[in-house]
């Protein structure tokens, strides 16, 4: 298990734009789509869904973190498991981020640890 | 109790509803109602149609704009009881992607996964939304809705047949202006000659009335069908285009749902910049592979000023029209009253200011003044009357 001591928290009521590309077993890109992804943490967030997600499936989460961040690649890209439909009526879904390499979890602590707009001066 | 007030107590309450054409408010015997669970009053007027099956209004089916657009439809009051063949249709399929075909009966129908629906069918579902949020809001309610003073014939009857769809049985029409002039003269204000300068999100529409009466009079009106906040989101989103192919050589024109999520953007800085001096369009949220996706697009006050400017200045050109017909000069009109989201922008106020010699009135809060006015009118007869 992961070592959860002093990561930030999740934050709630994000509207970020990401693709989402459905993963099969031999891990070849099947479908790809748009999703906003709502709530975010550092190994869990909440997805809304262009399309129907099947629990249990594989997915590669491609997003960019809003912020002025001088990069040459700002594209982070998450890899998830689709826990379970959250809303069934409105497309949203539980993914649990499985991997990500060490500059993508870089980045999203660092967005993560930003202050929200409420909380700046 | 007396036999009256016995019966007063059982007669439903007057639900007033602004069925916008961006955003619809609605208002229940002269207090605005919550349409959303954060109790904001506003729904935007927006239905998306979701591939589960389910249906999805206001707020959360705006956000659907940006990952699937081509199934969730907004602004189509737009082209309520019109048909395919007119020219505002026309117009609008210039202006909007959407999908739409020919009905059978020669109605504009636009073509989702939930089939095909007409913008009556679309403005039901708004209704309907409205009519579940609001407690008061029952079939023996009696709805007054409001309509453009300039609808014809064709499109206040599509109005009533939405209304009618969503449930509602006892439904009765209002002019916009007539209902912002209610609205203020519940304030007991003396309000003279007053003109109401309405400027939303789709539709500009300026109306003169006679106040000194019991019941407010229209002495002339003038519309301009294509001149709204939409305009000034599509201006700053050319803006925006412009620089960052300038700066970027990037064009975000490319895809339609990249141009389309711009404009959303654009939206949200235009309501930003009314109460600060800029504001930042993220372009990762637009398009996430343009090589300036990790930086954003500053927008000041004066760029949106600037770009505002002439549609402002058009709008005193149907001010113009309006006084014209009724014989009257600007300074004849004895109070002016501001409606629609796009008063609140400070340039706004200014050039309504210089042109009028006076301000513009903002005593009710201008998004919701017509759904409180319709909730407190007398009521104008259905279209069958």
């Amino acid at each position: 298990m992961s070592d959860t001591t002093n990561l930030p928290a999740t934050r709630r009521g994000l509207e970020l734009l990401a693709t989402i590309k459905a993963v099969d077993g031999a891990g070849t890109i099947t479908t790809k789509c748009f999703g906003n992804i709502l709530e975010l943490g550092c190994e869990s967030l909440v997805l809304e869904s262009h399309r129907e997600q099947v629990a249990g499936s594989a997915v590669l989460l491609s997003v960019v973190f809003p912020g002025r961040q001088p990069r040459s690649n700002p594209v982070v890209t998450l890899n998830c498991v689709v826990r379970r439909v959250r809303d069934r009526a409105r497309l949203h879904y539980d993914l649990a981020i499985e991997d990500m390499n060490d500059t993508a979890r870089e980045r999203l602590v660092e967005f993560l640890s930003q202050p929200t707009r409420e909380q700046k001066p | 109790m007396t036999e009256t007030t016995t019966a007063n107590a059982l007669l439903p309450e007057v639900v007033g509803i602004d069925l916008g054409t961006t955003n619809s408010v609605c208002a229940v015997a002269g207090r605005v109602a919550s349409l959303a669970d954060d109790g904001s009053p506003t729904l935007p007027s927006v239905v998306a149609f979701l591939p589960n099956g389910h249906t999805m209004i206001g707020r959360s089916a705006r956000r659907r704009r940006a990952i699937d657009f081509e199934n969730t439809i907004w602004s189509s009051k737009r082209i309520i009881g019109r048909r395919f063949q007119d020219a505002t249709t026309a117009t609008f399929r210039e202006r909007y992607r959407f999908s739409l075909v020919e009905g059978e009966s020669g109605e504009p129908l636009f073509v989702t996964r939930a089939g095909k629906l007409s913008p009556t069918e679309i403005a039901a579902h708004v209704i309907g939304e409205i009519s579940s949020r609001v407690e008061a809001c029952s079939e023996q309610s009696r709805v007054h809705v409001t309509v453009p003073a300039l609808f014809a014939t064709a499109q206040r009857e599509a109005t009533v047949e939405a209304v009618r769809m969503a449930g509602f049985g006892d439904v009765h029409l209002v002019p916009e202006s007539t209902a912002v002039a209610y609205a203020y003269r519940a304030l007991d204000m003396d309000l003279g000659n007053a003109m109401v300068y309405d400027l939303g999100g789709g539709t500009f529409d300026c109306a003169i009335l006679d106040c000194r009466q019991q019941e407010p009079e229209l002495i002339s009106h003038a519309s301009d069908l294509y001149l709204g906040g939409d305009d000034i989101d599509q201006s700053l989103a050319a803006w925006v285009t412009r620089y960052v192919l300038e700066k970027h050589n990037w064009d975000l024109t490319n895809y339609s749902e990249i141009a389309d999520r711009l404009i959303a953007r654009c939206e949200e800085a235009k309501i930003e910049l009314s109460r600060a001096d800029d504001a930042t369009i993220e372009l990762s949220q637009i398009d996430p592979e343009c090589p300036a996706a990790s930086e954003g697009v500053t927008v000041s006050r004066g760029v949106l000023d600037r770009l505002s400017e002439n549609l402002v200045r058009r709008t005193f050109v149907t001010c113009d029209e309006a006084l014209a017909r009724a014989e009257l000069r600007a300074a004849d009109i004895d109070t002016v009253i501001l409606a629609g989201g796009t008063t609140m922008l400070p340039n706004v106020q200014a050039s309504v200011s210089a042109y009028f010699g006076q301000d513009g009135r903002l005593d009710v809060d201008p998004t919701h003044v017509v759904a409180l006015g319709a909730s407190l009118a007398s009521g104008g007869p259905g279209p069958q009357d």
